[in-house]
């Protein structure tokens, strides 16, 4: 009996056609390819033209870059890609498509013809592939740019053909994917045809205009500008108020550093800083773009490149929570009077004691809007250093069951005690309602000095420095000292006093009065190395330095804490804007929740 | 090793030392406690490698010999006996047993060997002071060292034995204090030395009203002999920081003020002061203080006008008041004065009869920059 191989390597049409599976689903998928690729060729005006819900054509015309004659072909080539070059390029990704599998994908289920021209060049190429075939290249005339159609996608694969939805529903996809595109990138013109009919004929525009034309003009005044920024982190866009939100989640993007994802964590944050002003089964309107280093990033999990990996979801969880709290807040739409309630002591305070009607107390909250008042530490007796972690109880019970009020737990988690450990001298442990949080105490108190600090500088505040008795001369090197003469102004201003004796040789004569005793020299070249090790970009002068303070003056892991240090330890740090990230983005207070425990202990 | 002793005077020989015993050490002989006997004499020593005690009382001897027992618990079977005759022996493996009329109980010892031997302070360089002096100066001094073991120096107390005065000075570099007992002779000795607080601490606790009591100093070490106790202390060699430089001698300005009213007023008004920087604001104007705290960050804010005698121009200072509250609880007579020439420099505080004292007394506190 003859022996036959049973194992042998796919032919490389029926690879591509695997592949295809995976890549092009359905003509949106395709649409979503080509658009890429017209922008990351650097094109400022994109056609777009769709028949027979994209079944029939998809024509997609841009003014980018064009393909060279020697290129083209290979383009048709499996991992064939003009984006990446290495493995090194895959830690940073800063263009759409990268995986160099689009085209060889659809050019396997569909008849292609490709029309290309170089600026550099006099004429265009004309190039076709049929289901895989390659056909012949051609000279032609053509516009600079490229013009890539699709014809009657999947017609070698009728099974997935089959599969495919009406025109109709074909189109929404279509339109849901290009709706993404027109946000993210209001500076391309672009325009889109369907079925002979054009239905968008957008001119490039700030992202506002952008958005007004594409949700509609009368959803422009109900929107609202996000901006924040911390320790590398950048989130910008719009936020439409609760009014219109939608019973879907269409009207919701989300750009990482300019591609659109979808993020459960993400979309789960903004949905939860919405806090109870939606109504049930309602999803919020939003716009959102992250921008982020992309070495934080894994962008390369997924086919569609529509699923990310952070490297630190939980941080994300808490910007976005915080930001779009904060932004609402500051657009009055949070800002009622119960949340001014439940807020700080001294909240609290300025509505016992001034009575002032709710209005008022309105205006104090928008004035004082840095302020938290969403984190709902209480003080339950003033002085007593009572505090309530309710906060958390809001946010997990709110986790677990969203339609459960948190109003409920709050006043019961005010009556309790909360008590708190210290471990390994370095954790705070404490209990919650829905299990444990763990606060490391480092980063907890280095998180309350950048802010403090940070609004100091804002502010245009000088702190009182304490006097020493014994000034401190310190001969710095050459390198610390410039470092120094770039900084010493501020640094002035957060509290100390330093003057040049001579040469490079400083007097400390006031240190902040927050440091310890004792530490002066040990902490102005602590804050100089630190300074001098953080990247350029990553803080602006101010926030470099107070973080520097923070992180250097900052209780230590290792510092021993008693109860009440550990109760106005996170007292405090439940008054910062952003309770849950250090300066550097790390998380400062992990959760637990009764659940894993229980888990585990099986 | 066997004897037998009376639970009154064994408790309180043991009570004496036990406090030096470390609460934290890598080394786990220092949680013991050495037990000699020797000519119908009980001593107890306890060491924390720095300081070193010794306490004494007589017990009838049965077989000579020592060994080394764990401190805390022997105190906590001591303590909850009455006063009853205990016998107490160990036996070559270290077993000790305790015998009362109440039961026995038995724990293991270590070898003598273990323990740090006790510093040898053999010196002729000696002086005396007189007890209730001495201690007064301690309680005056050791709340102004730092606590911050980047420079040790500050960690103790500076003392000056001078050929007609004996001065302790301490600070931690925010203000600073100095006392002179100026009733002394150093019999020909002129020294300075810093000694660790924690060991002033052991020796005030342990000094009686009255009498005089012999300091005996060697190269290292300092021995404070006390009734029924001896301690031992390293002393710190470092550099002390020219601290008569930074006590201006001439002032612009004087205030004298009642010490309670302004003590309570400051305390009153702290609390409504940043609680990190706990910063309060004095506007001196005629004969009128007005003492002001604002919390910039969470909006309390006080103020308190306090009557005081001031003829002179008006001015502001600010200052830490933890260390201001700190300076005038150690004071003792009614009315206090207070001198400086400006808000950037040093204040000094002292008792407003400061002349006439057994103890001239200085302390100095440094301002806070006003915004």
């Amino acid at each position: 009996m003859q022996k036959s191989n049973k194992v042998h390597i796919l032919p490389e049409i029926l690879a591509n056609k695997i592949a295809a599976g995976e890549v092009v689903e359905r003509p949106a998928s395709v649409v979503k390819e080509l658009i890429e690729n017209a922008i990351d060729a650097g094109a400022n005006a994109i056609q777009i033209y769709i028949a027979g819900g994209g079944k029939k054509l998809i024509q997609v015309v841009d003014n980018g870059c064009g393909i060279g004659e020697n290129d083209l072909p290979i383009a048709f080539e499996r991992h064939a890609t003009s984006k990446i070059r290495s493995e090194k390029d895959l830690e940073a990704i800063h263009s759409l498509g990268f995986r160099g599998e689009a085209l060889p994908s659809i050019a396997s289920v569909a008849q292609v013809e490709i029309k290309t021209k170089e600026q550099s060049e006099k004429l265009g190429l004309v190039f076709t592939i049929d289901g895989g075939k390659k056909g012949a290249l051609r000279k032609t005339a053509a516009n600079r740019g490229t013009s890539i159609s699709i014809r009657n996608l999947f017609f070698n694969t009728p099974a997935r053909r089959k599969f495919l939805k009406s025109d109709n529903a074909e189109n929404q996809q279509i339109l849901i994917v290009l709706k993404r595109f027109f946000l993210a990138y209001p500076d391309i013109d672009f325009q889109l045809t369907l079925d002979d009919k054009q239905l968008f004929s957008l001119k490039k525009t700030d992202l506002k205009e952008r958005l007004v034309e594409v949700f509609g003009a009368e959803q422009g005044e109900n929107l609202i500008e996000l901006d924040e920024r911390v320790a590398g982190i950048e989130i910008n866009g719009y936020l439409g108020k609760p009014q219109i939100a939608r019973r879907s989640r269409s009207q919701q993007h989300l750009y990482l550093n300019g591609r659109p994802i979808m993020d459960r964590n993400i979309s789960y944050a903004v949905y939860q800083g919405y806090g109870d002003t939606l109504d049930e089964g309602a999803h919020p309107v939003y716009c959102l773009f992250i921008e982020i280093d992309p070495a934080f990033v894994d962008v390369n999990i997924h086919p569609t490149k529509m699923q990310v990996r952070f490297s630190n979801d939980r941080t994300l969880f808490y910007l976005f929570l915080n930001g779009v709290k904060k932004t609402l807040n500051s657009h009055g739409v949070l800002a009622d009077l119960s949340s001014v309630n439940q807020g700080s002591a001294i909240q609290k305070a300025v509505i016992e004691n001034h009575e002032q009607s709710e209005n008022e107390v309105k205006k104090e909250f928008e004035l004082k809007k840095t302020k938290p008042s969403h984190f709902n530490l209480t003080k339950v007796k003033k002085g007593s250093g009572q505090i309530s972690l309710a906060y958390f109880n809001h946010h997990e019970s709110e986790q677990e069951n969203v339609q459960a009020s948190g109003q409920q737990s709050l006043l019961e988690e005010e009556k309790s005690d909360v008590r708190f450990w210290q471990v390994h001298k370095k954790y705070i442990f404490s209990e919650i309602k829905s299990g444990l949080v763990i606060i490391d105490q480092h980063l907890a108190h280095a998180r309350i000095l950048f802010e403090k600090t940070t609004k100091l500088l804002n502010d245009q505040r000088t702190s009182g420095g304490q006097k020493l008795l014994f000034p401190q001369k310190i001969t710095l090197a050459l390198d610390d000292f410039l470092v120094f003469k770039d900084i010493y102004q501020v640094l002035n201003q957060i509290g100390f006093t330093i003057n040049v004796f001579s040469g490079n040789t400083i007097i400390i004569e006031e240190m902040p009065a927050d440091v310890k005793i004792g530490r002066e020299s040990q902490i102005l070249l602590d804050m100089i190395d630190y300074y001098k090790n953080t990247s350029q970009t990553s803080f602006n002068l101010n926030e470099k330095i107070a973080a520097a303070y923070a992180f250097k003056n900052a209780i230590k892991t290792g510092d021993i804490l008693n109860e009440v240090q550990m109760h106005n330890l996170v007292d405090q740090l439940f008054a910062c804007e952003y309770p849950f990230y250090s300066p550097s983005g790390k998380p400062v207070i992990v959760s637990m929740e009764l659940d894993e425990l229980a888990r585990r202990f099986k | 090793m066997k004897f037998s002793v009376s639970r009154d005077n064994f408790f309180k020989a043991l009570q004496k030392v036990i406090n030096v015993i470390p609460s934290k050490s890598t080394v786990d002989i220092l949680y013991n406690v050495l037990i000699t006997i020797k000519n119908n004499k009980l001593s107890i020593i306890a060491t924390d490698l720095e300081i070193t005690q010794i306490s004494w009382t007589e017990c009838e001897a049965m077989e000579e010999g020592d060994i080394t027992v764990p401190g805390k618990l022997l105190l906590d079977i001591i303590r909850e006996l009455p006063n009853v005759n205990i016998s107490f022996s160990a036996d070559s493996n270290h077993k000790i047993l305790i015998k009362s009329d109440h039961g026995e109980y038995k724990l293991s010892g270590e070898d003598k060997t273990e323990f740090p031997s006790v510093p040898l302070v053999d010196s002729d360089q000696q002086v005396e002071i007189e007890n209730g002096l001495l201690k007064t100066m301690i309680e005056k001094t050791i709340f102004a060292c730092s606590t911050d073991h980047f420079r040790p120096a500050l960690t103790g107390v500076l003392c000056q034995i001078m050929e007609n005065e004996y001065r302790m000075v301490s600070t931690d570099g925010h203000r600073l204090v100095k006392v002179i007992n100026k009733n002394f002779s150093g019999n020909g000795i002129s020294r300075d030395l810093i000694i660790p607080t924690k060991a002033l601490n052991f020796v005030a606790r342990n000094l009686p009203d009255s009498g005089n009591q012999k300091i005996i100093l060697s190269e290292n070490h300092i021995l404070f002999e006390l009734p029924d106790t001896k301690i031992f202390s390293r002393i710190i060699n470092e550099p002390y920081p020219d601290y008569d430089r930074v006590i201006p001698a001439e002032f612009s300005k004087e205030l004298v003020i009642d010490r309670a009213e302004f003590i309570s007023s400051v305390k009153r008004v702290s609390l409504f002061s940043n609680p990190i920087t706990s910063q309060v604001k004095i506007v001196l104007s005629q004969n009128s203080m007005n003492i002001s705290a604002q919390d910039i960050d969470f909006g309390g804010e006080a103020n308190e006008n306090v009557p005081c005698k001031y003829e002179f121009e008006n001015i502001d200072i600010a200052y830490n008041a933890n260390y201001l509250i700190d300076i005038l609880r150690h004071i003792d007579e009614e009315k206090v004065k207070l001198t400086v020439n400006d808000a950037d420099g040093p204040a000094l505080i002292f008792p407003e009869n400061n002349e006439n004292a057994d103890l001239n007394m200085v302390m100095l506190i440094m301002p806070v920059r006003i915004n």
